[in-house]
C-alpha cells in the first residue's frame, strides 16, 4: 500500500472546447504517469484496440499503465470504484461534464487525504463561447464554472475571429479576474508538460543524477515554455517555515505549480501547490539536503523569485527559464 | 383445446369502451376470451367457474409506468421515513414521526446485526416535519460506535453518518469541504450532502445501492406489485449490463412470476450507438412477462432538492437555477439517436424548462425522421404550463404525472420551492386531460410507496399532506384516474393492445378489488382494500398485512 497520495486535476470545459484532445495527448504522452482519466463519453477517446490490456465494466487498463473510466455511473460511485486501484494509480484526471462544477468536483481531493488537488482548467471555445453564455439555458451555469479555475485555456481561437477571441477573453476576464488565460490548442505539449508532474528540481550536490533528470525532462521543459515560465531555486541553508507558507500564499494567484523538498528549522517537508492550494506534507530528509523548489507560472516569476532571494533561495544556473 | 375458466365478480370495470361493464370475464391460456353476463360466458363451451371474487370488484390489472425494481431489494435495508410502509411481504415499517422514534428504529435494526463493524445503511429518513431539529452524530453514536451508520433522506440529496464513519473517513472540524455540515462550535454534525462528501462517506463503506438488479430482488417487486393490484410495471432507470439482463430474462421466466416487467436502458451509461445496439439485443429476451423497448433519458434534476431546471421566475425562494444532467446538445442528440432507430424514450423531466428542451428535441427528431406513433413520454414533467401540454398533444408526445408528489412535497412546493401559483399546476392531470394529452401517473417506487389506488386518490383529489388542496382545477374523476392507472398508462408504454383493459385477446391480467373506485366516495379511493391479482389467468393473493 503507497502512502503518497494521488494527483487529481480537473479538466473542465464546456462540450467542443477541446477537453478530449487534451485528455487523449495526455494518455499517448503519460511517460511514466500512471494516469486515471475518467471520461463522459469511452467512445471519444482515440485508444488503440491493440494496447488495451484489460477491460472490466466501465474501468478499462491500457498496456502503458493508464486506467480509462466512464463516468457513466455518476461521479460518486466511479471514484469508489476507482479508489480500489488506488495502489495502480498516480494521477486522477476528471473530464468534467460541460454542465457540472470543476470546484465540486475538486473537493473529492479536498476531502480525501489519499487524494492530492491539483490544478483546475477550464477548457474554453473562443469561437462558440458567445453563443453559450447568452444561450438561456446555459449562461448560468457557464457563469458559474468561472469560479474555480485555476488557469483558463482559449481554444479554437483560430477559427474564431479577432472579435470573437478579443469578446472571449474579456468575458473570462471580467467573470473571472484572478486566473491567468492563455491561448493554446487544448493538445498542445505545453499543457501537457503543467500537468504532467513538473521535474524534480535538480540537485546540485549530486551531479549525475541532476543530468539524468534533465535529460529526463528536457523535452518537457521545452515544451512548457512555449506557455508558461519556469524558474528552479535551492536554497542551502534550513528555510524559515512560517516566511515560506505566508510566500506560497501571497504567490497563489500567480503560480500555477509550485513543487519541491524543503528543509525548515524543525522538519523537512514536501511542497506541492497548484493554483490556490497550498499543500505542505512531512518528509524525511537528510538534515544536510538543500532546499530545491520548482515554480510554474504564466507570468515571470521575478518577483517571485526576490521574495525567495530573500528567504535563502538562489537560482540554479542550468535549468533553462524562458 | 385448454381449459376455460370464468371469473365472477360484483363488478367488473372492463375500460372497454364497447362493454364498460361486466360480471364474469372468461380466460383461456392466460389471455381474455371475453366478458360479459354468465349467459354470454356458455358461447365459449365448457368452462370451470371461479367464484372466489363474486363479492369483489375487478378491474384492468393495474400498469405502473414509472417505478424502480430497487423497491423489491431496497427492503433488505432498513425504512425509517416519515409514514408507515408495508414491504413486499406485508411487514409494516412503523413511521419515524420524531428524530426520537427514528433513532430507536435504529437501534432495534442494529441490534439485528451480528458482528460489531458491518455497516448499517437506513433509507427513506424525512426530518422535514421535525421542524429545527436535524439528526446528528450523537445520536447516531448511541445506535453504535463500533459499525459506520449511513442514512440516506427520502429526497436523495443528504445523508447522515455516525462518529465511527467521520472517523474512518477523517472527517473532522478541520474538513472545510462543502456539503460537510457543521454545528456552531465548528464541529461537522455528521450530515453530509453532494458528491465529494458522499464520496467519502461511500469509499469507507460501499454503496450498496450502487450496481444492476439481481434476480431476489425482482422477484420481491413483483410481490410488491401483487399487494398493490399491479401486473405491469416499469424498472425505469437500468443497467443494462449481462448480470441485470440475465436477472431480468430469469425472473420473467420464474414459474409463478406476477409481473409483465419493463425495464428502460439508462441511455447514458454508454455512447449513444452502443446503447442502442444494447436495447436492441434486448429484444431478444422478450417474452410474455419481460417487455424490452424501453430508453431512459434522464434531463433534470428534481425539484425539492433544487436541481430541476426551471424557466423564469425559476424558484420561489430565490435558489440558483438547477443542473442539467448532460450538456443540452448532447441531451437532443440522445433524443435524435434513440428515436431513429425506433425505440421508446421516456424522458425524465421535472423542471419546465427541461420539459421544453425535450419538446424541442423531440419535435427536430420529428422533422428529421417523422416517426408515426412513437409515443416517446416525458416521466415527471412535474411543472409543465399549458403551452407545453398542447405542444405535447401536437408531437404525439405522452406524459407520465408523478400525482404523489402534491401528497408527499405539496406543501413545500406551495411555500418554498414553487409558490403558491405555479404549485397549483404540479402534475397538471387535468390540463393533460384538457388538452388531449395521453397521459399516466405514478410512484416512483421507492421514492413513495408503489400503490396505484393512492396515486389515483391523489390526482382526484389533489390533497396535500396537511390537507390543502392545490390546484382544484387540476383534478380529474375517479373514472380518468382510473383509465390513467390502467390504459392510460399501458398506451404510454406501447402495451394498450396487451394489457390496461379487460377486452378479448389481452392478458388476462386483472386487479381484484374490494370496493369500486367508481362508486366509493372519491376521498376514499386510497382506502379500498386490494385482494390481490389475476396475473395471466392465476390469482396472486396480496401478502397477509403484519405488524
Ligand atoms: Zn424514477
Amino acid at each position: 500500500m503507497s502512502d503518497a497520495p494521488i494527483d487529481f486535476t480537473v479538466i473542465g470545459g464546456f462540450l467542443g472546447s477541446g477537453k478530449t484532445s487534451l485528455v487523449n495527448r495526455l494518455l499517448a504522452a503519460a511517460g511514466n504517469t500512471r494516469f486515471a482519466v475518467l471520461v463522459n463519453d469511452f467512445g471519444a477517446l482515440n485508444i488503440d484496440e491493440t494496447l488495451i490490456r484489460h477491460q472490466d465494466g466501465r474501468i478499462m487498463q491500457l498496456a502503458n499503465g493508464c486506467i480509462c473510466c466512464s463516468l457513466a455511473g455518476g461521479l460518486v460511485d466511479t471514484m469508489v470504484e476507482l479508489m480500489r486501484y488506488r495502489d495502480a494509480i498516480d494521477h486522477i484526471l476528471i473530464e468534467a461534464s460541460g454542465v457540472s462544477y470543476p470546484s465540486r468536483i475538486m473537493d473529492f481531493a479536498r476531502i480525501d487525504p489519499d487524494l492530492r488537488p491539483g490544478l483546475t482548467l477550464v477548457l474554453v471555445d473562443a469561437a462558440h463561447l458567445q453563443d453559450h453564455s447568452t444561450d438561456i439555458r446555459l449562461a448560468e451555469t457557464i457563469t458559474a464554472q468561472m469560479e474555480s479555475a485555476d488557469l483558463f485555456v482559449l481554444t479554437k481561437t483560430d477559427i474564431a475571429s479577432a472579435d470573437m477571441a478579443a469578446w472571449t477573453r474579456d468575458w473570462v476576464a471580467t467573470h473571472a479576474p484572478d486566473a491567468p488565460i492563455i491561448e493554446s490548442r487544448p493538445d498542445d505539449a505545453s499543457l501537457v508538460a503543467l500537468i504532467t508532474d513538473p521535474p524534480p528540481a535538480p540537485d546540485p550536490t549530486s551531479a549525475s543524477t541532476h543530468h539524468h533528470h534533465l535529460a529526463d525532462h528536457t523535452d518537457l521543459i521545452g515544451a512548457l515554455h512555449a506557455h508558461f515560465a519556469s524558474r528552479a531555486m535551492t536554497a542551502t541553508k534550513p528555510v524559515d517555515e512560517d516566511a515560506f507558507t505566508a510566500f506560497a500564499n501571497r504567490y497563489s494567484k500567480h503560480l500555477l505549480r509550485g513543487k519541491g523538498t524543503l528543509h525548515f528549522h524543525r522538519r523537512s517537508a514536501i511542497w506541492q501547490q497548484a493554483g490556490r492550494l497550498v499543500h505542505l506534507e512531512d518528509a524525511n530528509l537528510d538534515i544536510d539536503t538543500a532546499s530545491q523548489i520548482v515554480m510554474i507560472s504564466v507570468d515571470d516569476l521575478d518577483e517571485a523569485a526576490a521574495a525567495l532571494q530573500a528567504l535563502g533561495f538562489q537560482d540554479v544556473a542550468n535549468v533553462p527559464v524562458r | 383445446m385448454s381449459e376455460i375458466t370464468v371469473f365472477s365478480a360484483r363488478d367488473i370495470i372492463t375500460m372497454n369502451a364497447s362493454r364498460p361493464h361486466a360480471t364474469h370475464v372468461a380466460v383461456r391460456d392466460g389471455r381474455i376470451l371475453g366478458a360479459g353476463s354468465l349467459e354470454d360466458m356458455h358461447q365459449w363451451g365448457p368452462f370451470t367457474l371461479n367464484d372466489d371474487f363474486a363479492d369483489k370488484t375487478l378491474v384492468p390489472g393495474f400498469v405502473e409506468g414509472h417505478a424502480h425494481a430497487m423497491e423489491g431489494g431496497i427492503w433488505d435495508f432498513p425504512y425509517i421515513g416519515f409514514e408507515d410502509r408495508w414491504d413486499p411481504s406485508g411487514r409494516r415499517w412503523e413511521g419515524a414521526q420524531s428524530l426520537e422514534a427514528a433513532i430507536a428504529a435504529l437501534t432495534a435494526a442494529e441490534a439485528r446485526l451480528n458482528d460489531a463493524e458491518t455497516p448499517l445503511f437506513a433509507w427513506g429518513f424525512d426530518p422535514i416535519y421535525f421542524g429545527e431539529a436535524r439528526m446528528n452524530a450523537a445520536q447516531l453514536d448511541t445506535v453504535s460506535t463500533t459499525r459506520p451508520i449511513i442514512v440516506l433522506h427520502s429526497n436523495g440529496h443528504l445523508l447522515n453518518v455516525n462518529s465511527r464513519l467521520m472517523d474512518m473517513a477523517g472527517i473532522t472540524a478541520d474538513t472545510n469541504v462543502y456539503g460537510v455540515l457543521k454545528d456552531d462550535s465548528g464541529k461537522p454534525t455528521g450530515e453530509l450532502m453532494e458528491m465529494a462528501a458522499k464520496y467519502m462517506a461511500y469509499r469507507q463503506t460501499g454503496n450498496p445501492f450502487f450496481g444492476g438488479i439481481k434476480t431476489p430482488s425482482l422477484l420481491r417487486y413483483a410481490e410488491s406489485a401483487v399487494n398493490c393490484g399491479v401486473t405491469t410495471a416499469t424498472d425505469l432507470f437500468a443497467s443494462f449490463n449481462e448480470e441485470s439482463l440475465a436477472a431480468y430474462a430469469e425472473a420473467s421466466k420464474t414459474p409463478g412470476y406476477a409481473l409483465r416487467l419493463m425495464p428502460a436502458l439508462n441511455t447514458i451509461e454508454q455512447s449513444i450507438d452502443e446503447g442502442i445496439a444494447l436495447a436492441k439485443r434486448a429484444l431478444q429476451d422478450n417474452n410474455d412477462r419481460l417487455h424490452h423497448r424501453l430508453c431512459k433519458v434522464m434531463t433534470d434534476g428534481s425539484i425539492q432538492g433544487f436541481t430541476a431546471r426551471l424557466k423564469w421566475p425559476g424558484y420561489h425562494n430565490g435558489k440558483p437555477n438547477g443542473l442539467w444532467n448532460l450538456d443540452p446538445d448532447t441531451l437532443g442528440e440522445l433524443v435524435l439517436g434513440y428515436h431513429k432507430a425506433g425505440l421508446h424514450l421516456h424522458i425524465h423531466t421535472n423542471g419546465d424548462e427541461a420539459s421544453e428542451l425535450m419538446l424541442d428535441a423531440v419535435e427536430a427528431a420529428q422533422l428529421a425522421y417523422p416517426r408515426p406513433d412513437h409515443r416517446h413520454t416525458l416521466q415527471h414533467c412535474q411543472m409543465a404550463d399549458a403551452s407545453q401540454f398542447r405542444r405535447m398533444a401536437k408531437l404525439g408526445v405522452c406524459v407520465n404525472l408523478f400525482a404523489n408528489h402534491i401528497y408527499y412535497w405539496g406543501d413545500q412546493h406551495a411555500a418554498i420551492t414553487m409558490g403558491p401559483d405555479r404549485a397549483n399546476r404540479m402534475d397538471a392531470a387535468g390540463t393533460a386531460q384538457r388538452e388531449g394529452v395521453p397521459y399516466a401517473i405514478h410512484s416512483d417506487a421507492p421514492v413513495t410507496p408503489m400503490a396505484p389506488l393512492f396515486t389515483a386518490w391523489c390526482a382526484v383529489n389533489r390533497q396535500t399532506r396537511t390537507g390543502i388542496v392545490l390546484g382544484p382545477e387540476e383534478r380529474i374523476s375517479a373514472e380518468d384516474a382510473l383509465y390513467a392507472i390502467t390504459l392510460g398508462a399501458a398506451y404510454t408504454l406501447h402495451m394498450d393492445h396487451l394489457v390496461g383493459s379487460i377486452e378479448p385477446g389481452k392478458f388476462a391480467d386483472f386487479a381484484v378489488l374490494e370496493d369500486s373506485p367508481l362508486e366509493v366516495d372519491p376521498e376514499a379511493i386510497r382506502d379500498i382494500g386490494v385482494w390481490g391479482t389475476i396475473s395471466g389467468g392465476t390469482p396472486h393473493k396480496a401478502a397477509t398485512r403484519t405488524g
